[in-house]
């Protein structure tokens, strides 16, 4: 069953057109990827799944229920995480998330057991501090407290990770990670690598449309090739081994002593290249295979 | 019913750890202390400045003056700081995306601004009550007469008007982007109307009197019955002030 479906989209901002038609669903408990270039029109698609926006044309229907601008019936299954998250600065984050619990009309009975929970699985420190005083991990992470704050279905982060450094973004792709089949969540970034690493699905928008939508595994199996690199330890070695191979075709002489070499879908080349650098007596400086990447996919889906 | 309670307590707590409504009270206060302190004073400030013998000639000052004191201050002074205050109320909060995580969790969007109006008003009737039993009492200590016989007619219009100059303030901040457009529609407002008190013609049905005559409101030389109508006037510019806020807030993007 699909926690989201979006259907023929369209939003045009003054003679701007943003989205001309997006559709797509997103599975009950999956981790979905949702890519682009910056200002493709991720955050005006989260805005309108959550009434933030009005749209010109289409539906999007969220737990069997359709989305409407300014109604937020339907955000009650779901908890937000904006790219900036802002927050009160004179507020602790314990004063935040209650303040958060009773705006959203959650029972006084649970909120303080229900904010101690979030703010631990968030990993922050329910101490005194002022939100003034948080780095930008830390309301990161706040901002996940908040979206988590009551139990959504579903999750959706506008690239959460964009602004943090290394050890923060592990840290927050790590929870993300931790909610794996219990929430749906969409996950908005520019940052493939990220999104490979939690998605277990990915849509890809460009000019106004989903180019590219599926399981990220079987995405990279079908639209991206596998590619071999070799290095030779001069260059007289890799006019050698032209001679002796027969894939030359696909081959791309990068540097004088580096090649790169694609491979096409239901090939297996390696053990070929092998084979000729060995009937060709030569020694390379370095053999590796490159796996196929959603990047791949990306590039190919924005040609 | 229960979000806007919410609201209007989460309001009231940031302009006190803000430190708006305690800069607001404090002025208010000094300004409690200044007016009838400055009529007492005034007489002796301008004959020292008079050749000698010329200032026996002006007059003991009395209640009054303390009153005309409050009034010029309130309304030169004091509504102007407040304006000041809280030009950027909601501006301040669009563009710092505080509402995006609250609106997402079911907040409505008409307690954001009723809350805020309500706060407004709520500053500018305990400022105002400050400075007018800081003024009662030391007008009393230092000129104890009854020339003010019409005060509490006279400090409602006043009041009435500052409840319509802080509805412009809500309008003014929901429909600009910043702090200073804000300021400039709700100054503009005020200048406008303050030239339109030229037209005496119409001061009857001007809300402008309202802060025009209070000295002779306070006098009994004009009833404020006799404004009737540009009281009227001044609660039907209230409400449309505040429809104008909850519809282009309705409409605002966040």
């Amino acid at each position: 069953m699909d926690a989201i479906t979006i259907s023929h989209f369209q939003k045009s901002f003054g003679s701007k057109s943003i989205l001309k038609d997006v559709t797509f669903s997103v599975p009950q408990g999956s981790i979905f990827g949702f890519a682009g270039e910056n200002g493709v029109g991720k955050t005006t698609t989260m805005k309108m799944i959550l009434g933030l926006l009005k749209s010109d044309h289409g539906q999007i229907i969220i737990n069997g229920q359709q989305v409407r601008y300014g109604h937020s019936v339907t955000n009650r299954f779901i908890g937000y995480l904006p790219d900036v998250p802002a927050f009160y600065p004179y507020m602790t984050a314990r004063q935040y998330l209650q303040l958060t619990a009773a705006v959203s009309g959650m029972a006084s009975s649970q909120v303080d057991r229900q904010v101690t929970s979030v703010l631990k699985l968030v990993q922050l420190k329910d101490d005194r501090t002022k939100i003034s005083g948080y780095s930008r991990g830390m309301k990161q992470r706040l901002g996940m407290a908040v979206a988590m704050l009551n139990q959504p279905d579903i999750l959706i982060c506008d690239e959460p990770t964009s602004a943090l450094d290394p050890l923060g973004r592990k840290a927050f792709l790590d929870i993300l990670a931790s909610l794996s089949g219990k929430t749906t969540v969409i996950f908005s970034s520019h940052i493939l690598s990220d999104i490979e690493r939690v998605c277990d699905r990915v849509a890809i928008l460009h000019d106004g449309r989903i180019q590219v939508l599926g399981k990220i595994s079987t995405l990279t199996q079908n639209h991206a090739k596998r590619s071999f690199q070799i290095e030779f330890v001069d260059s007289t070695d890799l006019e050698r081994f032209l001679i002796q191979t027969d894939l030359p075709k696909e081959s791309d002489k990068q540097t004088r002593t580096m090649l790169t070499i694609q491979e096409q879908p239901g090939q297996s080349i390696g053990d070929d290249l092998l084979a000729d650098l060995s009937k060709a007596r030569i020694v390379p400086k370095r053999f590796q295979r490159f796996e196929p990447s959603l990047e791949d996919v990306f590039l190919e889906a924005i040609k | 019913m229960n979000q806007l309670m919410i609201w209007i307590k989460k309001e009231f707590i940031e302009s006190i750890k803000t430190k708006r409504f305690l800069i607001a009270e404090i002025i208010f206060v000094l300004f409690g202390l200044m007016n009838p302190l400055l009529a007492k004073l005034m007489p002796k400030i301008i004959g020292s400045t008079l050749p000698k013998g010329a200032s026996a000639a002006i007059p003991a000052p009395t209640s009054l003056d303390s009153w005309t004191q409050f009034f010029k201050n309130m309304t030169q002074l004091g509504l102007i700081i407040l304006v000041i205050l809280f030009c950027d109320i909601v501006s301040h909060e669009l563009a710092n995306g505080y509402l995006i995580n609250f609106l997402t969790k079911g907040l409505s969007r008409w307690v954001v601004v009723l809350s805020k109006q309500l706060l407004v008003w709520f500053v500018w009737t305990i400022s105002l009550i400050t400075t007018f039993l800081v003024t009662v009492g030391y007008t009393n200590y230092y000129f104890n007469d009854h020339l003010s016989r019409h005060l509490f007619l006279a400090v409602f219009a006043l009041w009435l008007f500052g409840l319509l100059l802080m509805t412009v303030v809500v309008t003014g901040s929901t429909v600009s982007a910043s702090g200073m457009k804000g300021l400039l529609i709700t100054g503009g407002f005020y200048a406008l109307g303050m030239f339109s008190t030229v037209f005496t013609g119409f001061k009857k049905i001007n809300p402008f009197s309202l802060i025009n005559q209070n000295m002779q409101f306070l006098q009994g030389k004009q009833s404020l019955g006799e404004y009737g109508v540009a009281l009227a006037i001044t609660v039907i510019l209230m409400l449309i002030g505040l429809a104008i806020s909850l519809i282009l807030f309705n409409r605002k993007r966040v």
